[in-house]
């Protein structure tokens, strides 16, 4: 692999974006599409909105590092393991790199902060990022939008989720009858 | 929980005859391990939402002609004359859903993935909002089942006698359907019965969906195994310590404490040990008072220091009672800290008994008396 590669993409909307090739890489969707050799032409996306893609974008952009990084450090873990299995001493650790650690540490933390802030977004973009990380098989990104949206639901009524999200309540008494005492076993 | 049954509509738009919401059946099958299968009903799924936007008549900007989930009022109200035994309120003419942003069409998987860690009352809101998260919840609702059945083998309840095994498959079958309470169970048993690897495995299923419980167990599992890995450890346990996970806030301090898997910090210790102690975690609530008796990570403060040793003694801390007891002899409250002490050495601190001998000469028969009675009666107040 030479110089970077640049991928285009288009989008449900007809818009067309470039973007390097290990960024999109972030999508196991996209990373297929292209070690199945639809790389060189234009990469459809019938499940994506030119809105929401570079809101998807903007995540790969911050963890294709994280890729990178784990390729690297993966080869120094597997020696530090050989030295503890050799020490015959139970629960013998390596010692820590200190500066390493406080970097690590502040990099934990940045991105800690740059998440809060990513997912400060209204409900429809939820939606959007929820629909497009599902379709894109982002596993990180999709988590991160399932929590939102679990936190968004958690503590609340079934009338106060409806209003949340905006979800019209199309059960008939009956359905929503049977469904309430499927579960009254569990405050019995 | 109060709830209406009868919820009142802002439109008529949404009854059962038009093709919403029903995306067929894919939970029957048990293969939710099976990646191909669920690619599989992933790629159909999608291409439902597709077919269903096609009947009725779209008068939406042809940007959202191939993402747009729903069709416009114009349909709906040629159903209304269908729905005089259905009920429905007066509506207005606007929209009142966001054009192509239905939360009652999330696939299936993802809301499986949203829910995947609910407590059982959380699930049931859930499953009551509409009949898409009723059908998409199904699964974890069965992993309810099987985690109430596993709990009742495991320890017996209900007249059903114990059976590790039987414990074991059920909790299995729960976490099978998606619940990571129930793979946390279902690691922690194999845990204890000595399939360490197992269990973390399970725990790291549970984990990577966002369990805190499974993170904090995980964290412990690296710290305890042979080798450990406490690097891996810390990692997991801040994951759960900031999702609020008042064990895991414990056990990080202790790492931050320790200098272990990760560099040696008494200030951000104390900063934990205090979260968990004001989250209820007993031991935090001991430590918490050592640090500010000491001014390690925290500003030296005896006020605050005995606050926290008697909460903890009040929880059956034996050591914190052991405190909390001699603080209370310095003090001069000689009533009370018999008492404390008389606890701390019923737990089996032992080296209580010297103090407690000094204390009980300095009290009249009746003062010894009404002590020990209050030491007899005495009920750890509930911990967490």
């Amino acid at each position: 692999m030479a110089s970077p590669k640049v991928i285009v993409l288009r989008t449900c909307d007809g818009e067309t974006f470039e973007v390097d090739e290990s960024v999109v890489y972030v999508s196991e969707t996209i990373k297929n599409m292209i070690e199945d050799g639809c790389g060189d032409g234009v990469i459809p996306l019938p499940n994506v909105s030119s809105k929401i893609f570079p809101k998807v974008i903007e995540y790969c952009k911050k963890h294709v590092s994280d890729f990178e990084s784990l390729k690297k450090t993966s080869n120094g873990d597997e020696k530090e393991k050989d030295k503890d299995d050799d020490s015959s001493k139970k629960g013998k650790e390596a010692v820590p790199d200190v500066e390493e650690d406080a970097e690590e540490k502040a990099r934990v933390e940045e991105l800690k902060e740059w998440e809060t802030t990513y997912m400060d977004i209204d409900q429809q973009v939820l939606f959007d990022l929820l629909q497009a990380a599902n379709y894109l098989n982002i596993k990180g990104l999709l988590l991160m939008a399932a929590e939102k949206a679990a936190s968004m639901i958690r503590g609340k009524t079934p009338e106060q989720i409806r209003e949340t999200f905006n979800i019209k309540n199309d059960f008939t008494p009956e359905e929503y009858e049977e469904v309430r005492r499927e579960n009254a076993w569990a405050f019995e | 929980m109060e709830q209406r049954t009868w919820p009142v509509q802002r439109d008529g738009a949404h009854f059962s005859a038009l093709p919403l919401v029903n995306i067929s059946g894919s939970k029957d099958d048990d293969d939710d391990d099976d990646p191909n299968r669920r690619q599989q009903r992933r790629r159909s799924r999608h291409h439902h939402h597709h077919q269903q936007q096609q009947p009725p008549p779209q008068v939406l900007r042809t940007r959202n002609s191939h993402c747009a989930k729903l069709p416009t009022i114009h349909s709906a109200s040629s159903h209304r004359i269908r729905f005089s035994s259905r009920w429905f309120s007066s509506f207005s003419s606007t929209q009142s859903m966001a054009e192509g942003h239905d939360f009652s069409q999330l696939p299936f998987d993802v809301l499986t993935k949203i829910a995947a860690s609910f407590t059982l009352p959380n699930l049931r809101s859930a499953s009551l909002v509409c009949r898409s998260w009723r059908d998409a919840l199904r699964p974890l609702r069965e992993s309810m089942l099987f985690l109430r059945w596993g709990k009742r083998f495991k320890h017996g309840h209900a007249g059903v006698r114990p059976n590790l095994q039987k414990a074991l498959d059920s909790f299995l079958k729960g976490a099978a359907r998606g619940s990571t309470l129930a793979m946390v169970d279902a690691g922690l048993l194999y845990w204890e019965m000595g399939h360490k690897d197992k269990g973390i495995a399970l725990y790291q299923r549970a984990a990577a969906l966002g369990d805190p419980a499974a993170q904090c167990n995980l964290g412990i599992s690296y710290l305890q195994a042979e080798p450990a890995d406490p690097k891996e450890a810390v990692k997991w346990l801040y994951e759960a310590s900031v999702a609020g996970h008042i064990r895991a806030q414990y056990q990080l301090a202790l790492c931050l404490h320790q200098g272990r898997g990760v560099e040696c910090n008494l200030l951000e210790a104390a900063k934990w040990y205090l979260r968990a102690a004001e989250g209820g975690y007993v031991r935090a609530m001991y430590n918490t008072s050592l640090c500010y008796s000491f001014g390690e990570g925290l500003a030296r403060n005896h006020r605050q220091a005995r606050k926290w040793m008697k909460r903890a003694a009040d929880r059956g801390h034996s050591k914190a009672q052991l405190e909390h007891g001699l603080g209370l002899f310095s003090e001069g409250e000689m009533l009370k800290a018999l008492v404390y002490l008389e606890l701390a050495i019923r737990a089996g601190e032992t080296s209580a008994e010297h103090v407690k001998n000094v204390v009980l000469q300095q009290l009249s028969a009746s003062s010894r008396d009404r002590a020990m009675s209050l030491a007899d009666n005495w009920r750890a107040l509930p911990s967490r």
